[in-house]
């Protein structure tokens, strides 16, 4: 007698096929057409599921997840509105080239395409926004395309994937068999420094006299953080980091001159504008870093070292356009670079830095802003002292975010986390419970302002749930404080749309069964801080500041860099 | 009237579900100018000739293009054709006003650009040439003088005159060995 078949069902094949993936966390809420995948689950004790409140914070956990590991984040929901709820932390991650797996249910074969109970053609929706999104009509097909859409996601310039399952599909039952998992689309690698790039890229570097190297996102995705190193160390030249870049290297390095773009630092800006040679290293020239492009760095050469060949060229022109995975370039221009001490180039930037820190409001009379609440700045400044610059930071989109990226020295690599590319507020307190997955014996803290944390407040309920220890810094000033900065810069602050009455915000986390305390004086700051960090489990530390505070300087948008604005 | 000087791209794509819906996305999200698409099988099963014309001087930076297009993940192969050695077509329809006496006149018109009349009604004919996609605009202007009544231009498709890099290395097939593949698929 023939023995029977094994068989398995749809779901059960995508989880072990996720479990294979080597996944462990997913973030995710449940519904009508995904629940299959649910039932599954305890089948499957190594993934580990955790409920969200909302599906733009399960995106939004995944990325966090797959910020701090390198690795795919994966969310999960169910179809119609489940699905496009994740859109906005899909449609972030493709910005930042984050990696991330949406798996969203669907309704059954059957009925696609007729308007039925909770559908919609998520995959038209998310196709300008993924790497890559598939829709499975075939049982057999889910190996293959969750290790493909795993393989994508994560290779070459990373970004999400989509696998839209449909339900009869994941309830399809098969024999558990002669699966093929070939890759359909292997990504080509690039081709690497040319010998010929790397001779003019010599003579670029030996003869300039005001180098600066940008570091950008692509030199943590690289984990290129030690070559990077021994690049500058041994050229000596001087280097700015964009957004993404910061906690790549330490703020503390001799040869740093900040942040650059439209909110980065005097020494860095100007150092951009005088610089007869950029070396990018991993960046795209987003609007924000460049403003006005034709005025952008007129002086300099520029070489381009980027593996995603469609960012070459595209807003700024490359002198050597080096299209290469970073590492090995990097080694390459090792090996060619002599060191020089640029002597008047870093006196140049040393003399920028104390021109700002004699402006810096943080460094006038008390430190407090006019009204007597404290300053952003000032929170920040305190809060690395106080941690060494060592603690894993999650900030929101805004004025803190900013404030944060300046005033926080990051002395580890890959600890500064926000959203760069689409600046989507309410990223900071899901994005912080992945990352605390991620890394559970450190300290991770959300900097948060209070627009920005009532945009995914209803997920201390899941760090209620999940007893998920982060501490949520939040700077209050009762406003919309970077679109407040706008009006009263270039709209002759009228303040339209963004005075925000507030809750009693530590009452509400105490709702949660969150512990919290909200600081006025600037005295009480770092007790409040130190208790924080002592506390064991979440703590929502709410610091009420200065409303007239402005993130400076500013080069406002599509402008030149001297143009920069350095006070009101 | 200026002639408008048209770059041409060609394309090999995985003829799979969705990949013509995301070139068009991404030619929307791009603001890309496109003149004509043209879209059909190869002699390799699964991969399919794409050509597509955009006008020139609209912001298009057609090396963006190319890369941009070239993103996508069932398209190995993406190219700049427009000073490539390669033969490039368009083959239009022209309903064209034909009087009994005009007859002779539109089939020795149609001669000239070594096309062939298909169809003759009492008041018009049908012509068909084919020809440089540039070339085609000159020949419609032509027919002109007798009254166009309808034009239906398929838009350019081009072929190299020598070999073709289809970008088949980039790709894998269904049913080709697969490099990681753990068997073939039954049912």
């Amino acid at each position: 007698m023939a023995r029977r078949k094994k068989t398995i069902t749809g779901a059960e094949l995508m989880c072990r096929s996720l479990v294979e993936e080597g996944v462990t966390y997913l973030f995710g809420y449940t519904g009508g057409a995904i629940m299959p995948v649910y039932d599954a689950f305890p089948k499957f004790p190594r993934l580990r599921h955790v409920m969200v409140r909302h599906e733009q914070a399960a995106a939004f956990a995944a990325q966090g997840m797959a910020r701090a590991t390198g690795r795919p984040g994966v969310c999960i929901a169910t179809s119609g509105p489940g699905a496009t709820n994740l859109m906005t932390g899909i449609a972030d991650a493709h910005m930042d080239s984050v990696p991330i797996i949406a798996l969203t249910g669907q309704v059954a074969t059957s009925v696609i395409g007729t308007d039925a109970f909770q559908e919609s053609d998520i995959i038209g929706m998310l196709v300008p926004v993924t790497k890559q999104s598939y829709i499975l009509d075939d049982p057999y097909e889910i190996p293959r395309v969750v290790k493909e859409a795993f393989y994508l996601a994560n290779t070459g310039r990373k970004g999400p994937v989509n696998i839209d399952l449909p339900k009869d599909i994941a309830n399809a039952v098969i024999p558990d068999e002669g699966f093929d998992t070939t890759i359909r689309y292997p990504v080509a690698s690039p081709p690497g420094i040319r010998k010929d790039q790397l001779e003019h890229v010599r003579q670029l570097m030996a003869s300039a006299e005001r180098p600066v190297v940008f570091v950008g996102h692509g030199v943590i995705q690289a984990e290129a953080q030690g070559e990077v190193r021994r690049f500058l160390e041994r050229s000596k030249m001087p280097f700015s980091c964009t957004l993404h870049g910061i906690s790549a290297l330490p703020a503390d390095h001799p040869q740093y001159l900040g942040m650059m773009g439209m909110h980065g630092t005097v020494e860095a800006n100007r150092a951009i504008e005088r610089a007869d040679l950029i070396i990018a290293l991993g960046m795209r020239f987003d609007d924000r870093v460049t403003g006005k492009l034709d005025e952008y760095a007129r002086d300099a050469d520029v070489i381009h070292v980027e593996h995603d060949p469609s960012e070459i060229n595209k807003n700024v022109e490359a002198t050597v356009a080096i299209y290469s995975d970073l590492k090995s370039a990097v080694v390459e221009l090792t090996k060619v670079v002599e060191p020089k001490p640029y002597k008047e180039w870093f006196a140049f930037a040393a003399e920028n830095r104390k021109y700002w820190e004699s402006l810096d409001p943080v460094n006038q009379g008390n430190g407090l802003g006019k009204g007597g609440n404290l300053l952003m700045a000032g929170v920040i400044r305190k809060l690395s002292d106080l941690t060494d610059g060592k603690d894993n930071v999650v900030a929101d989109v805004g004025q803190h975010q900013m404030f944060t990226a300046r005033y926080y020295r990051f002395d580890r690599f890959n600890t500064w986390f926000n959203s760069g590319g689409l600046g989507s507020m309410g990223f900071s307190v899901p994005a912080a419970m992945g990352v605390k997955f991620a890394r559970p014996g450190e300290r991770v803290w959300v900097v948060a302002g209070d627009g920005s944390f009532q945009m995914n407040i209803q997920e201390l309920g899941t760090i209620m749930e999940q007893n998920i220890d982060i501490k949520i810094l939040l700077l209050n000033n009762n406003f919309l404080g970077m679109v407040r900065q706008w009006q009263d810069l270039f709209h002759g602050s009228r303040f339209v749309g963004t005075p925000v009455k507030n809750p009693d915000f530590i009452a509400l986390a105490k709702a949660y069964g969150i512990s919290g305390e909200r600081v006025v004086d600037g005295k009480a700051l770092e007790p409040a801080l130190l208790r924080a960090m002592k506390h064991k489990g979440a703590y929502l530390l709410e610091v009420v500041t200065d409303v007239e505070e402005m993130i400076l300087p500013m080069i406002p948008a599509g402008s030149r860099f001297s143009d920069m604005r350095v006070t009101r | 009237m200026k002639k408008k000087k048209l770059n041409t791209i060609l394309a090999f794509a995985h003829n799979q579900p969705g990949v013509l819906y995301k070139l068009l996305s991404l030619i929307r999200k791009k603001r890309y100018n496109v003149e004509t698409i043209t879209v059909g099988h190869t002699h390799v099963e699964g991969i399919s000739r794409m050509t597509i014309s955009f006008s020139h001087g609209e912001g298009n930076k057609i090396e963006q293009i190319v890369r941009q297009i070239d993103k996508i993940t069932e398209i190995p192969k993406t190219e700049d054709v427009t000073y490539a050695n390669v033969i490039n077509r368009e083959l239009v329809l022209l309903k064209v006003k034909a009087s009994p006496q005009d007859r002779v006149h539109v089939t020795a018109t149609t001669q000239i650009f070594g096309g062939k009349v298909i169809y003759v009604a009492s008041g018009h004919m049908i012509v068909e040439i084919t020809g440089k996609q540039e070339n085609i605009t000159g020949a419609i202007k032509m027919f002109e003088e007798f009254g166009i009544v309808g034009v239906a231009r398929t838009g350019a498709t081009v072929m190299y005159r020598e070999e073709e890099d289809m970008g088949l290395d980039r790709i894998v097939l269904p049913g080709s060995p697969g490099r990681t593949g753990t068997g073939l698929r039954h049912r």
